[in-house]
């Protein structure tokens, strides 16, 4: 008998962007890139453990906003362009390196993985990842959870409840649509919670979520678990808090496993390194230079210089470190398993996109630990917390702390100089939204299109990813210009509605331009 | 930022929802992202706002209108006092049912300047009760408000000092377990050099911004 569980938990999640106006978009590649270096590849390794028949267990977030973009007919044809013109450049590549041996092996190595990933899009999938996800759901081995709408972070919409439902019950739709059954988890956007969202969670048959340490930690009453079992909130939703020790042999650039010298380096890409006419047809339509996804080095060591990356080097250093975190896990659970006097969980929860997009080896390595879980110990098995929860038929109950996984653990990231201009605004749009719900409880035709489009314009702006950006300064003009942008067009929408003269073609365009959330429902800001 | 506009042709080539774009014949452009933008500077509202940033900072914001300050204004006049600066009162009201601007457990004032249209506010204790008022303050220690802001709770810093007599555990295993949930290498250790361990880590914690630095966002740049 097993002594205890570990739960891996992959937040996947990319804010909806979308640009039909323009003929080739920057901020799209974000989407393009995840698909070709993490969810194809998550997708492979899930399909290679069904197909060996492996006992494991593993927990998927997708986002509502990932999920409309996996959907989007626009977006998929351009993702397959993009896949064939990579292609095309990997066969380039096969031809520039031929008289490098070292070089040639590792453009060879792309080529191959570029041609195998449109197999797996294209032909397997017939170009719509929610096929893979749709199948892995029926598995019974991969657990799907929901996230927020447009990820909007919680804690700092507390003083508006009927938005953070906005938030809940669109996604809860969106996952119905595309699943066919309700979701039992929702990932907290940044597992930012403040005590009390729990009861809104309960209002949508949300079973559990998940937070961070301190959160547990610094719940009331005392946790008797730390954070090695779930507690029931008063709602009874329950909560389960993540593991330190687990999470940093991850995450940490320092002392984590991807910053291994004989792991690929991100930062150089033939999209910088490369002759620019030679590179510019695969670059992004206005050329800027960008990534790629070809990299040759690896991280070599601190500083610039950067030798050629050696795939069986970085493969064997993969399962090493499979090997020390399922030791470590071993031991971990053992001692937990003595201590509690009942069988713990470590939850492990991480960005998917760290796997593959950041961390090339980070797929291997996750394989690794999930085929030797399965053969070479006893000490513990995977679970994912639904499973979990149908252990035990007590559990604590505490109200956890406020608090986020992010910088600093509270709200400080998307509360501070550079992003704080947003608030003033998201809080009018809220009210403006909830006194035309209240006013028109029942609109029809072009006025019920209006406020629902009222309510896309709103969640589009909430998402965390915006203020995010601007903290970090990285693609903050685009990040401000999006809030600005639906700031704008949703106030102009409700002055058309308020003087009961709505543009219906300008309304039609903005829908298309806008086309998430199909099943979206304005009533749900309602107040009275 | 400068994208290829793209060609009214080409939008209506895209094929998403050929059907529906076509009705709207061949003038179709959708707004452009990059356009100018000018957002509203208030919103003709008399408010403050009051957010938690964490367990000792609060975020307040407001927009008061000039109508509103000129009646403060006025009423002060008629009552023969000078107005002497304007102010955030914010008042530690935990525990306070039913706050009416007089029976907080205590305040403090901070004098802002009047180009000012947002705040951090310091206030020091996790685990407290606050509401934040700007207004006018004037001769004889009169404060005439403008608004009041929404009720805020700061999350308490450290382990609750409330057991559940059900889930009860010594206090060394409670440092153990604590120790552990951290990533603390508890074994072997004494429980005084465990509880050492915790309140250390803590202490880090405030001084360096958080066990969660290695935690998410490394990747996304």
């Amino acid at each position: 008998m097993e002594k205890g569980y570990l739960a891996f938990i992959l937040h996947a999640h990319l804010p909806f962007v979308r640009h039909p106006e323009y003929e080739s978009f920057l901020e799209e590649s974000w989407f393009y890139e995840a698909i070709t270096e993490t969810y194809i590849p998550l997708i492979k390794m899930i399909d290679g453990l069904l197909e060996d028949n492996i006992d494991f267990k593993i927990t998927i977030s997708l986002s509502p906003t990932l999920m409309a973009m996996m959907e989007d007919e626009l977006l998929n044809r351009r993702y397959l362009k993009k896949l064939e013109m990579l292609i095309e450049l990997s066969e380039k590549e096969i031809v520039r390196t031929q008289y490098d041996s070292q070089l040639n092996r590792l453009a060879r190595m792309y080529n191959n993985l570029f041609k195998e990933s449109l197999h797996i899009y294209k032909d397997r999938y017939h170009s719509r990842l929610l096929n893979a996800f749709r199948k892995f759901d029926s598995s019974g081995k991969v657990e799907i959870m929901v996230c927020a709408g447009t990820h909007g972070f919680f804690p700092l919409m507390e003083m508006y409840p009927q938005a953070v439902r906005a938030q809940v019950k669109i996604a809860v739709d969106t996952y119905r649509r595309v699943f066919g059954h309700s979701p039992k988890g929702m990932w907290l956007p940044e597992c930012g919670y403040y005590p009390g969202v729990d009861n809104i969670l309960k209002e949508f048959g949300i079973k559990f979520f998940i937070v961070d340490t301190h959160a547990i930690l610094f719940g009331e009453p005392r946790p008797a678990f730390g954070v090695y079992n779930p507690y029931f909130c008063k709602s009874g939703v329950a909560v389960f808090g993540r593991d330190s020790e687990s999470s940093k042999a991850v995450w940490s650039a320092i002392e984590g496993y991807p910053g291994d010298f004989n792991y690929r380096e991100f930062y150089r890409d033939i999209g910088y390194d490369l002759d620019y006419e030679y590179i510019k047809p695969y670059l992004n339509g206005d050329g800027t230079r960008m990534n790629t996804g070809i990299k040759y080095h690896r991280i070599t060591g601190l500083t610039n210089y950067k030798e050629l990356y050696n795939p069986d080097v970085a493969r064997e250093t993969a399962a090493n470190h499979a090997g020390n975190f399922m030791f470590n896990r071993e031991r971990q659970i053992e001692y937990l398993y003595d201590k509690l006097k009942r069988r713990p969980i470590v939850v492990a929860p991480y960005d998917a996109e760290l796997f593959g997009h950041w961390w090339f080896e980070g797929i291997d390595w996750l394989n690794f630990v999930i085929r030797k879980v399965a053969y070479d110990q006893n000490i513990f098995k995977l679970t994912t917390p639904s499973v979990y929860l149908g252990l035990y038929d007590r559990f604590q109950v505490i109200t956890p702390s406020f608090s986020s996984w992010g910088w600093k653990g509270y709200s400080e990231v998307w509360l501070e100089g550079s992003n704080d201009w947003i608030y003033p605004h998201l809080h009018i749009m809220i009210e403006r939204m909830t006194e035309l719900a209240n006013r028109y409880p029942d609109a029809k035709g072009v006025l019920a299109d209006s406020l629902n489009h009222l309510a896309r314009e709103l969640l589009l702006a909430q998402a965390s990813d915006w203020p995010f950006m601007m903290k970090t300064n990285a693609f903050s003009y685009y990040a401000s210009q999006r809030v600005k942008d639906h700031v704008d067009r949703f106030n102009t929408l409700y002055e058309m509605v308020k003087a009961n003269n709505i543009d219906s073609n300008w309304l039609e365009r903005r829908k298309a331009q806008y086309n998430i959330f199909p099943e979206i429902d304005y009533r749900v800001y309602r107040t009275v | 930022m400068d994208k290829t506009q793209k060609s009214i042709k080409a939008v209506m080539e895209e094929g998403q929802r050929e059907v529906e774009l076509s009705k709207f014949g061949p003038f179709l452009e959708y707004e452009h992202i990059s356009r100018a933008i000018r957002l509203p500077t208030g919103y003709n509202k008399d408010r403050i706002v009051a957010m938690v940033r964490d367990p000792w900072w609060v975020f307040v914001y407001w927009e008061i209108t000039p109508q509103r300050e000129a009646s403060v204004l006025e009423e002060l006049k008629r009552r023969g006092l000078r107005p002497l600066r304007t102010i955030l009162r914010v008042y530690d009201i935990t525990g306070v049912r039913g706050f009416d601007g007089n029976n907080a457990n205590s305040s403090f004032d901070i004098t802002i300047n009047n180009a000012a249209r947002n705040w951090y506010i310091d206030v020091g204790s996790p685990g407290r009760t606050w509401c934040i008022a700007i207004g006018i303050l004037a001769e004889k220690d009169e404060f005439y408000i403008l608004a009041r802001s929404n009720i805020v709770n700061t999350p308490r810093f450290g382990m609750s000092d409330i057991l559940d007599e059900t889930w009860m555990l010594s206090e060394e295993e409670y440092y153990r377990i604590f120790g552990a949930s951290c990533g603390l290498d508890v074994v072997g250790k004494s429980s005084f050099e465990i509880k050492e361990l915790f309140k250390r880590h803590l202490m880090e914690w405030i001084s360096s911004g958080g066990i969660t630095s290695f935690a998410s966002h490394i990747l996304r740049r």
